[in-house]
């Protein structure tokens, strides 16, 4: 968990401090080999949501990512991802074929809460990142509501 | 049911709600040994705003996904109640910021970078969030996991809402053809000889200024700036560069002929498909406005 919330602070950049809080109230959850339903974009490495996976709830690269458990573990995640289902119920998963920044450079593919799609092969599986994002166009969600 | 319903009917079961993906994909094999498409007139852009290559037709755009997706909302809200939780998916006001202006453009207003102030900004990062964006929203409890979405992820209220929504012909998210054909037409692109000349160009622009790149996805893509949160000078200098280099060779003009080129040829290709999409978009959009005025 706090390895993801490190990757998170990465990814979106100063979060950190507020992540550290977001985390407190989060469950463990996610990683290689599990998905978790209500949060995580569930990502497969074959096609139709079978073989190894990997869960991740946040907005990141996924570089250095290997999937566990199932056909092609230990496989790296990036480039690799044949299908994914997003479990989590809030936010849409915007699966990106460059890393950096959440434009669509090149071309991406937008998948709303829950909701799954099979990835290959149009773009030879060069899936690069996820970005999360409310269906309002805001990345996240409101703190306040939280409590 | 009329013959028209039908159709309407059996194109959202085809490209099914919550199984979008599965079936119909452009033929990569039997396009890839064609000939490059004829390119029609080159236009000159300076900007990609407003720009739209021919698949946007029967592509969700953004204001109209965020429609469809608070309807379905709504649904899924009416079903929890029924089962006793007090469930919203409403955050609050800050929820619905806009601020991140990537997420409510098309992808053809994004897919060729051009815009010189960005990158001087931000290089080819996202302009920071606020506090508020950052943040997780909630997560739903167990027991709200489980009526949401069933043990397995498959089921629970998000299936019976979409169960009802591709019944009413509405689609969530693009079909598979339609993502294939957007994809596709990107990959195609990259090995195009008018492409591989326009990047040579580039290349050598890039050259001239310091940098060794072959593409400007190599540029973007470079792991040097995925593994900082925010754009070193550097990068903001090499991204500063790669639009300029761009605009002087007409890299996104040029980009976006050849585009349009082979996504016209897909589209003749698979025009009848794609006509249902186009239907099953104004169907969406009616059938979403219909449950948020009820609701």
């Amino acid at each position: 968990m706090s390895r993801n919330r490190k990757f998170t602070a990465l990814a979106l950049g100063g979060a950190a401090v507020l992540g550290s809080i977001v985390l407190t109230a989060t469950p463990a959850s996610a990683g290689p080999g599990t998905c978790k339903r209500g949060v995580d974009v569930c990502l497969y490495y074959n096609s139709d949501f079978k073989g190894a996976k990997y869960g991740l709830s946040e907005t990141r690269s996924y570089n250095g990512l290997k999937f566990a458990g199932g056909n092609g573990a230990g496989q790296a995640v990036k480039n690799n991802a044949a299908s994914v289902h997003n479990m989590n119920v809030r936010l849409t998963a915007r699966i990106t074929y460059n890393s950096t920044g959440s434009q669509c450079r090149a071309a991406c593919q937008d998948l709303p809460p829950v909701a799954k799609a099979n990835l290959k092969p149009s773009m030879k599986n060069e899936n690069a990142a996820q970005y999360l994002y409310n269906k309002h166009g805001g990345p996240g969600g409101d703190p306040e509501a939280r409590r | 049911m009329t013959r028209k319903s039908r159709v309407v009917r059996q194109v959202a079961v085809a490209l099914g709600v919550a199984v979008a993906a599965v079936a119909c994909s452009s033929d990569d094999k039997a396009d890839s040994a064609a000939a490059p498409p004829a390119v029609g007139s080159i236009p000159q852009l300076a900007t990609m705003e407003g720009q739209a290559l021919p698949l946007e037709t029967y592509m969700l755009q953004p204001d109209q996904s965020a429609k469809i997706l608070g309807a379905r909302e709504r649904m899924v809200e009416q079903c929890m109640t029924r089962q006793g939780f007090d469930f919203s998916f409403d955050l609050g006001a800050s929820s619905g910021g806009t601020s991140s202006a990537d997420f409510t453009k098309s992808q053809s207003e994004m897919r060729y970078l051009i815009d010189a102030r960005a990158a001087a900004s931000y290089g080819y990062h996202s302009p920071p969030l606020s506090a508020a964006e950052q943040a997780s929203p909630p997560e739903p409890t167990a027991a709200e996991a489980q009526a949401l979405q069933g043990t397995d992820g498959n089921g629970g209220c998000f299936a019976e809402v979409d169960a009802k929504l591709t019944e009413r012909g509405v689609i969530i998210q693009d079909p598979a053809l339609v993502v294939d054909i957007n994809k596709g037409g990107m990959q195609r692109s990259l090995e195009d000889p008018r492409m591989k000349d326009a990047f040579t160009l580039w290349s050598r622009c890039m050259q001239e200024r310091g940098y060794a790149y072959a593409t400007p996805l190599d540029a973007s893509n470079d792991p040097r700036w995925e593994a900082a949160e925010t754009a070193s000078p550097e990068e903001v200098a090499t991204a500063v560069a790669d639009t300029e280099c761009m605009v002087a060779n007409n890299v996104a003009g040029i980009w976006f002929a050849v585009e349009s080129a082979y996504q016209k040829r897909e589209i003749e290709a698979n025009f009848e498909k794609l006509e249902e999409v186009r239907k099953a978009i104004d169907t969406s959009m009616r059938v979403a406005e219909e449950i948020t005025a009820q609701a």
